[in-house]
């Protein structure tokens, strides 16, 4: 099982370009796509998802063109969008049952694949009210479910947990990494602790461009002996802001803590500090640039 | 007062840049087109105006005050509505927004798009005084003053309307759409007359024609075709400033419609209020982040099987039977074209079936077309339906969207005209000249609507031509549009059969423009 994109190129009209050349080889496992608002994540996945084409290159599942024979991938693809609707009408089950449907699974084994489903994104007690009544997370649920009503090889759902409250976050990053054992899973967000602890690889994307795509505990690595920590008063930051080496501030009581990626001590109280990948995203949004890899081998 | 044109000039915007509005432009600029051609005459019994500027003008006045009485509604009306479904409402309920000031506001925008049209037939009416008058040269005055007396009131009564139809919660969406029709079609004969000023030209026209010496001339008429046999007569315009006062009264009638609008619009705050267009998850706020999941495999490590048990247990059969799955869909389809309309419309296509078996067969022809319009509001959403909803991406990455999906949805719909028209079909039985006429409409109609509906032409083009079909066809014996064959003219010139014929082509188109859509 194997995803392979090929200098990808996506220009909308108007000239906007979304996708730069990306090139990308996705295993088994769950891929965090990171990056901030307009970055072209989810450009990318409807085009993976087959529902938007590419204006170049190419996409292989398994050796086979997408672009050509689309339906190679759709059989086996479950895909949750960032924007979608649902008939407001119908009931979860009539829905599910209908998309089902058109996946090409009826009968017996879609009733029972539904109702496991809705079991497991704990919507059972409201299956057979119609969606249109449902809080936006609720709906968002429903979402989820239909992307796996096919047991799919390649899941890819953009921005799931949005709207989720903090205890489906958790089942849904359970639910993740549970899946993830022998198929792809693609997932985008532009919140760290969302992929953190379920991604195999980070996949970070800005302006289109793919900068880095390595395993987490690499990308962190990277920016060992990088990050400090250093207490100003309030109202004292500004040179420091300025500098634009800044990836986070905290306010307390005694001041303000600045969280700095720099490759020297920002001043002479600075205290070195563990890197995350929240300070690799917030690097790498802010530079727009692939962190230099020779700093990883020096640590 | 300044937030109140900035509603204004943001539906503006919104609205400008609208396919429809680019498309009702362009229709406006046809129509125009069709008057400086001469496809339109005005004629007074055996007479007409020879072709000056005030001849032109009033005709031109006519034509679109008949134009903007039907089309112009659709065209403008909705905009609460969208407001409503893109949740934007609801955002302006929480502002400052008083309901006079929205309501108003939705009216101007609606009458600054009417007047728009208004001013491109003007243009139009100006061009044809140019190049075609039989009196050379343009008179402004005579040539815009029956555009501004005739056409300006009924763009406001219409614009007043539309608020109205959109405020009232009976009459929002698709049962507005068919109310408006049926009233249309309903009051034109009586009323028409007077609002469209039809009445009034033909008073000064008539009195024009007495003067110089002619008789009788007889009714006022707007139509298509030959004139050249008509005698000519020299009209210099009525007296536009008696017929304005005469037609204030329609000004007082927009202000009431419009005070009504505001009497019954909730500001968003119906219990259906939830946006029900596709949901926007970016305007959401993402819940904090909540505490680390209960056990996370380390990063880069492979689930282990045992966590596998416990939930998605069930093994998952990729591939059900073809035909199974069609079924299926079929049944999905049907669903959705009969799934949430009111207990009165269940009620209403039960009476139709029961009424038909009941009914002498010569009835039972006149009720066929009636029962057809019944459905007309799920038929004419379908095609579009998944994309209006936002369900398009969720189809769009299923195997084969337009091969499986189409023929399903095309086929429900097939299917509620047969079980809508059942009791016609039992009664038909027993007259196989009959089903020709039965087969074509029940093919034909719910193909139109979703040739229509896939092409994105958006579900009130269907609703109108619909009704005006039904209306023209089986009501007043115009026989080309008589598609069942319900009176004996139609069904003997053969005109089911051209219906039926033309389903196969329709259908073609069809997938074609599925096919496009689902490639891009
Ligand atoms: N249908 C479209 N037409 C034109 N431009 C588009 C369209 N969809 C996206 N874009 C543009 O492509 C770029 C990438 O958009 P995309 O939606 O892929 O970003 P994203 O990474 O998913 O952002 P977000 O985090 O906000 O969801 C943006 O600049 C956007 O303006
Ligand atoms: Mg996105």
């Amino acid at each position: 099982m194997e995803l392979q994109i090929l200098e990808l190129g996506k220009v909308y009209r108007r000239g906007v370009v979304a996708l730069r050349e990306i090139t990308l080889r996705a295993e088994p496992g769950v891929i965090g796509l990171l990056g901030p608002n307009g970055a072209g994540k989810s450009t990318l996945m409807r085009i993976l998802a087959t529902v938007a084409r590419p204006t170049s290159g190419s996409v292989l599942w398994n050796g086979t063109d997408i672009g050509k024979r689309p339906d190679a991938l759709r059989r086996e693809l479950g895909y949750l969008p960032q924007d979608f609707g649902v008939y407001p009408n119908l009931n979860a089950v009539e829905f599910l049952r209908y998309l089902a449907a058109a996946k090409g699974l009826t009968g017996r084994p879609a009733r029972r694949r539904i109702d496991e489903l809705l079991e497991y994104v704990n919507l059972t007690d409201a299956a057979h009210r119609p969606i249109g009544g449902y809080s936006g997370g609720m709906r968002q649920r429903v979402g989820i479910a239909q992307a796996l009503l096919n047991d799919p090889q390649l899941l890819i759902v953009d921005e799931p947990t949005v709207g989720l409250d903090p205890a489906e976050r958790a089942r849904f990053r359970d639910m993740i990494s549970h899946l993830a054992g022998e198929r792809i899973v693609i997932l985008s967000t532009h919140i760290v602790s969302d992929v953190e602890a379920v991604a195999t690889s980070i996949a970070m994307v800005a302006g289109g461009r793919l900068l880095r795509h390595a395993r987490p505990a690499d990308l962190v690595g990277e920016l060992s002996g990088r990050v400090w920590t250093t207490l100003h008063r309030a109202g004292d930051t500004a040179d420091l802001e300025r500098s634009g080496l800044v990836v986070r501030m905290v306010r307390r009581p005694d001041g303000v803590e600045c969280r700095v990626v720099s490759d020297r001590a920002p001043d002479p109280s600075a205290e070195p500090a563990e890197p995350t990948l929240e300070d690799v995203y917030m690097a790498l949004a802010r530079d727009g640039q692939p962190v230099e890899p020779r700093i990883a081998e020096r640590a | 007062m300044t937030g109140h044109y900035q509603i204004v000039l943001a539906d503006l915007r919104e609205r400008t840049r609208r396919f429809g509005f680019l498309a009702t432009i362009g229709l406006a600029a046809l129509l125009g087109y069709q008057i400086v051609a001469g496809v339109f005459h005005l004629r007074l019994g055996a007479y007409r105006g020879v072709l000056n500027s005030a001849w032109i003008g009033t005709l031109t006045a006519l034509t679109l005050g008949f134009f903007l009485s039907l089309v112009g509604f659709f065209l403008v009306r909705g905009s609460v509505e969208r407001d409503r479904s893109t949740g934007v409402g609801q955002v302006l309920a929480s502002t400052r927004m008083s309901r006079i000031g929205y309501v108003v506001a939705r009216f101007a925008a609606n009458l600054i798009v009417l007047l728009t049209v208004v001013a491109v037939l003007a243009v139009a009416a100006a061009v044809m005084a140019l190049l075609h008058a039989e009196v050379p040269g343009l008179d402004l005055g005579p040539l815009l003053a029956p555009l501004v007396v005739i056409a300006v009131p009924v763009a406001i009564v219409v614009a007043a309307v539309a608020v109205f139809f959109d405020c009232v919660p009976a009459l929002r969406g698709s049962t507005g759409n068919v109310v408006y029709c049926a009233l249309w079609l309903i009051t034109l004969p009586f009323a028409g007359g007077g609002l469209l000023g039809f009445t009034a030209v033909e008073g000064a026209a008539s009195a024009t024609l007495r003067s110089g010496g002619f008789d009788a001339p007889g009714g006022i008429v707007l139509g298509v075709g030959e004139h050249d046999e008509l005698t000519t007569f020299l009209w210099a315009g009525a007296d536009w400033g008696t017929i304005a006062v005469g037609r204030l009264y329609l000004i007082v009638v927009a202000t009431l419609l419009v005070a009504a609008a505001i009497v019954a619009f909730d500001r968003f705050a119906s219990a259906d209020a939830r946006p029900t267009a596709r949901l926007k998850r970016r305007r959401r706020t993402a819940a904090p982040a909540p505490p680390s999941p209960p056990a996370p495999p380390a990063p880069g490590s492979v689930a282990s099987d045992e966590h596998r048990s416990g939930f998605l247990t069930e093994p998952v059969v990729r591939s059900s039977h073809p035909v199974a799955c069609f079924a299926a869909l079929v049944a999905g389809e049907f669903r959705l074209l009969i799934a949430g309309r009111s207990v009165f419309w269940y009620a209403g296509a039960a009476t139709l079936v029961i009424a038909a078996l009941v009914l002498p067969i010569d009835a039972v022809r006149i009720l066929l077309p009636i029962a057809w319009i019944w459905p007309v509001v799920p038929w004419s959403e379908s095609g579009g339906r998944a994309r209006r909803h936002g369900v398009d991406a969720l189809l769009g990455a299923a195997p084969s969207p337009v091969l499986r999906q189409l023929p399903a949805a095309w086929l429900s719909g097939v299917l509620l005209a047969l079980a809508i028209g059942s009791g016609a079909l039992v009664r038909f039985l027993a007259y196989p000249e009959l089903l020709v006429g039965f087969a074509a409409g029940a093919l034909f109609i719910p193909t139109l609507a979703i040739a229509l509906g896939t092409a994105g032409a958006g579900e009130r083009v269907f609703q109108v031509l619909a009704m005006v079909a039904w209306y023209l066809g089986p009501l007043n014996g115009v026989a080309p549009l008589d598609i069942t064959g319900a009176n004996y003219a139609a069904l003997a010139a053969g005109v089911p059969i051209g219906y039926l014929a033309a389903v196969p082509v329709l259908l073609v188109a069809t997938v074609a423009s599925a096919t496009a859509r689902v490639t891009r």
